[in-house]
């Protein structure tokens, strides 16, 4: 590691954004706020800069994806998550698959430049998502916020990867291998949209 | 009927009904995502009233402390005070009762405020030099210290640091604004093993952290690496060398980057500071740790003690740059 330390080192230089509200995760909501669409077509409210910071991450738009739009279905699984543990489970999972996420040389080339925080709680989004936890995306800019992450050679093998590490969490957590199956559907069925085909 | 209260306007809530819901009812703009509390989007802070538990799951303890909970999962039973715009933090006035120079480029200043400023230990300040010049600088102090303490490096160019260096005097006022952060200690969990890792004046808010943790009993092993580039960024070397040998569950780790000329003083390691970490202390599991510095540092700090089995919930940063 390069150790530039004195160079930055009055705090003086530091801009810091006045007032310090924490930015975590503020992002997600720039890239799909189905009511502020909402809104927009009805012209009720101003629209909103859409400053989306997409740079980092593989699941920014993955999260946003609702897989199980009928009502059914999402009742089926919500089973699912309820026998995973609900928001216990994610909050186990998410450091358990982030640290995978982050050791594997196959996939951590597109975490590099990721601000950590921000990025356990889209972890945990994307975790409450493919457990089939309950989210209201409609959002089907997946392929949008992927682009970039495609151009720079995200493809298959990096897709199968991430649903191996989320395997071998949920293995870990002691999930049956039947709930480990069916996560990796849900993962599987916004594959085509992440790699934009 | 219970209600929310936004810039002295009340929003009344009906049962059942989120604090993200009805702002949004209300017309008011709020950011939101998931709507299921994962995604963090809909953070928001409560200035007075009671935040129900489950609005807060999930949520670093220091955020929780400081009143930050998630819209879409809040429904409030009582009144429930808001700020939407959290450029409320308020400014005041402070008057410099003492500046000294802790090394030739490092500078302590010590500022009292008209009223107590409440604040957490770690937390930072922005310095007003006028309406437009303003830069944040951690406080080393403890809230119950009554001043407040700074450590101020020169930085060639430095709008503020040069002003504050040469130009401000003891006895002269300055707006202040603040506090602001999350990176500071909270009790509970007195035998939990703490690392705190600072590079330069990211000295700061460590000392600070680290004399706030004793204080309220911390009975764990506190780990305090301080690691510079030359010697002179040590500011606090014979301060810290004096406590840790007076402390028994204190342990300071000072580092310098390369030897240089001079022979480096007792105790102090050669090699950046990561390494030495990485050294010292290849596992974290279990452990409660802060970071400052500069923000590339403070990057690869926060990588490394995750991997090393730290919590990300566990892990507080104070990055400048």
């Amino acid at each position: 590691m390069e150790v530039d330390i004195n160079d930055s080192l009055d705090q003086g230089k530091r801009v810091k954004s006045i007032p310090a509200r924490p930015t975590r995760g503020r992002d997600i909501d720039r890239l799909h706020n189905p009511r502020k669409v909402q809104a927009d077509v009805q012209g009720e409210q101003k629209s909103r800069s859409a400053e989306a910071d997409i740079s980092c991450i593989l699941y920014t738009t993955l999260i946003t994806y609702d897989p199980y739009p009928h009502k059914a279905e999402r009742n089926l699984m919500s089973n699912l998550y309820e026998r995973l543990g609900r928001e216990s489970a994610v909050d186990k999972a998410v450091d358990i698959f982030y640290r995978k996420v982050l050791s594997d040389d196959r996939v951590n080339d597109f975490f590099d430049d990721v601000d950590m925080d921000k990025q356990a709680a889209k972890q945990k989004a994307f975790l409450t998502m493919v457990f089939g936890g309950p989210n209201s995306y409609t959002g089907m800019d997946m392929r949008e916020g992927h682009k970039h992450l495609v151009a720079n050679g995200l493809n298959d093998s990096h897709v199968d990867a991430i649903i191996e590490l989320l395997g071998d969490t949920l293995k870990e957590l002691g999930a049956a291998d039947t709930d480990i199956g069916e996560v990796a559907a849900i993962a599987n069925s916004v594959r085509d949209d992440v790699l934009n085909r | 009927m219970s209600s929310i209260i936004v810039k002295d306007q009340r929003y009344p809530l009906t049962p059942g009904a989120t604090v993200l819901d009805t702002l949004l009812d209300a017309g008011l703009e709020v950011p939101f995502s998931c709507r299921a509390g994962a995604c963090q989007s809909c953070m928001l802070r409560a200035s007075h009233g009671t935040i129900p538990v489950a609005a807060q799951q999930g949520l670093k303890d220091t955020l929780k402390a400081e009143g930050w909970f998630l819209a879409c999962r809040c429904k409030p039973t009582s009144e429930l005070s808001i700020d939407l715009d959290a450029s409320a933090t308020p400014t005041l006035s402070a008057r410099v009762v003492a500046k000294q120079q802790l090394s030739p480029h490092v500078m302590g200043l010590w500022l009292q405020s008209g009223e107590p400023l409440k604040y957490f230990a770690g937390q930072y300040l922005t310095l007003w030099r006028d309406a437009a010049t303003g830069r944040s600088y951690s406080l080393a102090s403890l809230p119950e210290e009554r001043q407040l303490e700074l450590h101020i490096a020169r930085v060639n160019g430095g709008a503020l640091s040069s002003w504050l260096h040469d130009t401000l005097e003891i006895g002269d006022s300055l707006n202040i604004q603040g506090p602001m952060g999350d990176c500071f200690y909270l009790p509970g969990d007195p035998e939990q093993p703490l690392l705190l890792v600072g590079t330069g004046t990211g000295l700061a808010p460590l000392y600070g952290i680290m004399r706030d943790a004793l204080q309220q009993g911390h009975s764990g092993p506190i780990h305090l690496f301080h690691g510079a580039r030359t010697a002179d960024y040590l500011y606090y070397h014979d301060k810290l060398t004096t406590l840790s040998a007076q402390v028994n569950n204190l342990y300071y780790y000072p580092s310098l980057v390369d030897a240089g000329d001079g022979m480096p003083a007792e105790g102090v390691e050669i090699g950046a500071v990561d390494q030495l970490l990485k050294q010292h202390l290849p596992v974290l599991e279990g452990w409660r740790v802060f970071l400052s510095g500069a923000p590339d540092i403070v990057k690869q700090l926060r990588k490394q003690c995750f991997l090393a089995g730290a919590s990300s919930n566990a892990i507080h940063t104070d990055p400048f740059g």
